[in-house]
């Protein structure tokens, strides 16, 4: 599943990089380099948290397998 | 001494009491943001902010509380603690608007977490329940938010209300909780499931966020479309655990998409739409807590996450685009399909 590791941080980056060249409009009339900050620190923020909720989600699967039995092969 | 939840009775109890624990909770985070916006004492510019900030708290959180709440066992102090912070955000609004919001945004998530894990424990492995508890959260902000713009917010009749619940609250038995982490996760398709039914509730918000009803301004049709959005979320729940979820989250989704595409600008096309749109707000929540046994708390917090993460490019002013009507059908459409492919690996088991 490491493709599926690097699709997800890089969902989270890309959030992050989304964020800091897009309008700041709709906080503040006019491009405000304080509203793009907190557009950023939002993104960063809930990727973190993202980032932090599919390592518990990739954990509880590695869990889960250990304790599969092996099939028995006739 | 154990209580049998298979009486309707005690059934009844837990979902009334935290059904209008929820509607109470989100009436007054709604009811303080908007009393401030009202009172003039921010500017709007300043309430975006934290409308924002309050966003991001509540919705973002819960997947974080989700964990304790999981890991120490202890969903009614979650319940109730949340309640209480989110009354002494009332307080705190005269304050400071600030410190309000984020104990506002605090208290909602506790309360949600805590509230959430006891409604997925309340019929097993079922959506009717768990539908049943979020239903009402849409008709809590509509009050609180009428009540926050009204001018006329006084902070007693929110907290008198919030008291009386918490009293229900710890009074009330609640259900085992099945934290069972050693249950064996029956699919191969265990990370698959999680992410597409987590997409689905992306999609859901940002086709909450994006679609434009200009006929909202009208209180009468406002009220009708609310009680709608309560209405698609309690029976989705309970009309896809009778005839199948696939069935009804495919089918509902398939028919809301002309309907909110093309029909916004007509209330009686959008109100049924928004009602078919959000059948499958219980029936994604459930499928993920039973591809998580064990962590109910979590799995509520995963759904709240979704939802933040689809309104975030609203935020960044990209509402706009996305609002196009063919984007808005193609959005709901593709979420059809994701479901459908969703529920079947979700159906299959792990020797399949």
């Amino acid at each position: 599943m490491k493709k599926t590791n690097i699709v997800i941080i890089s969902l989270c980056l890309s959030v992050l990089i989304l964020t800091s060249v897009v309008h700041a409009d709709v906080i503040t009339p006019g491009a405000s380099s304080i509203a793009t900050l907190i557009l950023i620190i939002i993104a960063a923020i809930i990727g973190t948290i993202a980032l932090i909720a599919w390592l518990v989600i990739r954990k509880i699967k590695k869990h889960n397998d250990s304790k599969r039995e092996p099939k028995i092969r006739v | 001494m154990s209580v049998d939840f298979t009486k309707n009775s005690e059934f009844i109890k837990n979902l009334t009491v935290y059904g209008l624990s929820h509607a109470a909770i989100d009436a007054s985070c709604a009811a303080v943001a908007f009393s401030l916006l009202s009172s003039k004492s921010i500017t709007n510019e300043y309430f975006i902010q934290l409308v924002i900030m309050y966003n991001v708290i509540a919705f973002g959180s819960q997947t974080l509380f989700g964990l304790l709440v999981d890991k120490y066992r202890c969903p009614k102090l979650s319940a109730i603690s949340g309640s209480i912070i989110t009354a002494s955000a009332i307080f705190v609004s005269f304050l400071s608007p600030l410190y309000a919001i984020i104990l506002a945004g605090i208290g909602n998530a506790l309360f949600h977490v805590g509230g959430g894990t006891i409604s997925l424990n309340l019929t097993k492995n079922k959506a009717a329940a768990p539908g049943i508890f979020v239903a009402p959260g849409a008709l809590g902000l509509l009050i609180g938010t009428l009540y926050g713009k009204s001018g006329s917010f006084t902070a007693w009749p929110l907290l008198i209300i919030i008291a009386i619940l918490c009293a229900l609250m710890y009074y009330i038995k609640y259900p085992e909780i099945n934290y069972k982490t050693d249950e064996k996760i029956n699919t191969n398709y265990f990370e698959s499931i999680i992410l597409l039914l987590l997409m689905i509730i992306i999609a859901r918000s940002v086709i909450g966020s994006v679609v434009v009803l200009p006929w909202k301004s009208d209180i009468f049709l406002l009220v009708t479309l609310t009680s709608g959005i309560v209405l698609g979320k309690a029976f989705g729940g309970i009309i896809g655990d009778k005839y199948g979820w696939q069935k009804v989250g495919v089918i509902s989704l398939l028919i809301s998409a002309p309907l909110l595409a093309f029909g916004a600008a007509i209330p009686d096309a959008a109100i049924v739409g928004m009602i078919l749109f959000n059948f499958t707000m219980p029936i994604a929540l459930v499928a993920i807590s039973n591809t998580l046994p064990g962590r109910p708390g979590f799995s509520f917090g995963l759904t709240t996450l979704a939802l933040i993460i689809g309104v975030l490019p609203t935020y960044a002013s990209a509402g706009s685009f996305l609002s196009q009507s063919l984007l808005v059908f193609v959005i709901i459409i593709s979420s059809a399909i994701v479901l459908y492919y969703a529920l079947l690996l979700y159906s299959r088991k792990i020797n399949e």
